[in-house]
């Protein structure tokens, strides 16, 4: 299990300095609106991610007036203690410290803390565009593959090479014989690195479909069903369901490389490329009908309610240990039951924090500690 | 910073610190190692560093640098002269050179193809590779450049530029380095090797 020692903050957005010892099961953050609650689960979600669930630009982490701002942790895993900080400065930039060492590269750092954060601003998973859809998956499968990360470092940096390509082709008009010598070399590398992105994604998918339409019956409704496609913009995914990573990326590698090829003389004439896994999404369908046009709004939130508690112990699955979870306001979307059923699920063995406005919108239990936050200062444990 | 100094210290710290990989810091700290020591030993560099420039050419087989033309790997006549290594810049075939594994001729690029960078084909020395291949009765073309993204490309676009010429084009493997770790290595370099891997005959 992965669990939070100590907490400290310097110039983070509304707190001037703190320190948190949380409890190591459920810590309830309680305060009204504006008082810094999210902010606190933000700090520590920028541990596990390296950037701000809400914004990527750092600079709007700074606490007003300051120039720069700091985090550190004490984290476990498991029986391995990890001290981690990272110090941001307008002017330097962010510099990430593991054990006291300096890290050159944000990859050494991500998943040393695994967490996952539950927020209000998730419907966008449902009802924003496709490329939200795409960074959670970027960013949970990233969590805990390295290898994920810098295949996606490097397909990035050969499509931006490649999409280069193609617009100065589509600007000098130059012929087909050319243009194809020009932008093949990019292709190969595209199949390859694309196709290992889309094969893991996959793989993730099938398993956290599963943890999320176990979790939907558990705590949402058991008469209802939620499903989670994957919409690849190359081909049609009948047939690789049964195939193993290894085959399954081959499989792919194929259908990309032939997409790819198929597209080119599309893809020169507007400049730039059009199949890949930069342009996947994801399709989240309750009773079999696509969530965003035929959900309701309580069914939205509920499908992302499992979807992230399906993330939590699909993450639990790959490493071991159960990742933090963050709860932003959730409780009071949900009526009574469900809260309850919610918290036995997943409060049950993982350290969790828990914002809310009121505390009779959450059920304790034995364990825990509340801590009452006001204007960037927490006050506490008061049980 | 240079605004403390005299002039011509100043100067020469610019001019340092125009060189990759010196900041201003370790410019100012070679400019007054250099004032300090002797007379001659700064004229010998000065003129170690022009003899160089005016001496050093491109050579006009394989684009290597070189004072004379050929240079002395193409004027050799003992190597193999139907095996041609294409590598990225001068310094890699330095790196060749020391495996003292291989005897066959060399060209240099000067650089990777890099669209973002504005580097395509026609800022390298693409076209005299072709037109050598044409006069030479060259066999292999062994592509050696870098396992990066802009590496992978250049290599990809030469054997598609060389299919038609009917040479046999081969790449350079990749996989654990020698004395390696099989737990240190990153999982792309593992997954690599694991498919370029070889059967082992026995006797």
């Amino acid at each position: 299990m992965m669990q939070l020692q100590k907490l400290t903050l310097k110039n983070y957005r509304s707190y001037e300095s703190l320190d948190l010892q949380p409890d190591r099961h459920v810590n309830v953050l309680v305060g009204r609106n504006a008082a810094g609650k999210t902010n606190l689960l933000e700090s520590i979600h920028y541990l596990a991610a390296g950037r701000s669930h809400r914004t990527h630009r750092d600079a709007e982490l700074v606490r007003w007036g300051e120039q720069g701002f700091f985090i550190s942790a004490i984290a476990c895993a498991g029986t391995v203690r990890h001290t981690i900080e990272c110090a941001y400065d307008d002017s330097r930039g962010k510099s990430f410290r593991l054990n006291g060492v300096a890290q050159k590269r944000l990859s050494n750092v991500i998943g040393t803390v695994n967490a996952v954060i539950f927020s209000p601003d998730d419907l966008y998973l449902i009802k924003g565009g496709p490329e939200g859809r795409r960074a959670l998956m970027d960013t949970e499968i990233g969590q805990i593959s390295r290898g994920y990360r810098r295949a996606l470092a490097r397909y990035s940096r050969v499509l931006a090479q490649r999409n280069d390509i193609l617009k100065k082709i589509s600007r000098s008009r130059s012929s087909g014989v050319t243009a194809e010598l020009m932008s093949a070399p990019w292709e190969e590398q595209l199949a390859d690195i694309g196709a290992r992105i889309v094969a893991v994604r996959l793989v993730m998918l099938r398993r956290w479909g599963e943890c999320a339409q176990r979790m939907y019956e558990r705590v949402v409704d058991s008469q209802e069903t939620l499903t989670v496609r994957y919409k690849c913009s190359f081909s049609a995914l009948d047939g690789s369901l049964e195939l193993s990573l290894p085959d399954l990326r081959e499989w792919v590698r194929e259908k990309l490389s032939g997409a790819l090829e198929e597209a080119r003389p599309r893809e020169i004439e507007r400049g730039y490329t059009l199949v890949g896994p930069q342009r996947d999404d994801l399709q989240v369908c309750v009773n079999g009908r696509d969530a965003r046009r035929f959900a309701s709004q309580g069914q939205q939130r509920s499908a992302i309610l499992a979807l992230r508690i399906g993330e939590v112990k699909w993450m639990q699955q790959e490493t071991g240990r159960k990742p933090l979870l963050l709860l932003d306001d959730v409780m009071s979307e949900l009526d009574a039951a469900r809260a309850r059923r919610l918290s036995t699920s997943v409060g049950a063995e993982g350290q969790t924090f828990i914002t809310c406005t009121d505390l009779s919108e959450v059920d304790l239990g034995d364990t825990g500690a509340i801590w009452e936050i006001r204007d960037g200062e927490v006050t506490g444990p008061v049980k | 910073m240079p605004a403390f100094f005299a002039p011509s210290m100043a100067r020469l710290i610019e001019e340092l610190s125009k060189l990759p990989g010196i900041g201003p810091k370790s410019a100012q700290r070679l400019a007054l190692h250099l004032v300090k020591g002797a007379e001659e030993d700064v004229r010998s560099l000065a003129e170690a560093l022009m003899d160089a420039k005016t001496t050093v050419q491109h050579c006009s087989i394989c684009s290597n640098l070189t004072d004379s033309d050929p240079c002395e790997i193409c004027g050799d006549g003992s190597r193999r002269e139907d095996l041609v290594c294409v590598v990225e810049d001068p310094s890699d075939v330095v790196a060749m050179e020391r495996t003292r594994d291989y005897d066959g001729l060399y060209h240099v690029l000067h650089g990777l193809i890099s669209p973002m960078d504005g580097v395509g084909p026609d800022e390298l020395r693409v076209k005299n590779l072709l037109d050598r291949l044409r006069e030479d009765e060259v066999q292999e073309v062994i592509l050696a450049t870098d396992p990066t993204v802009e590496g992978e490309a250049t290599a990809m676009y030469l054997a598609r530029l060389l299919r038609p010429l009917g040479v046999k084009v081969t790449r350079i493997a990749r996989g654990l380095p020698e004395g390696g770790d099989l737990d240190y290595a990153d999982e792309a370099t593992l997954s690599r090797a694991l498919r370029g891997r070889y059967s082992v005959d026995s006797g």
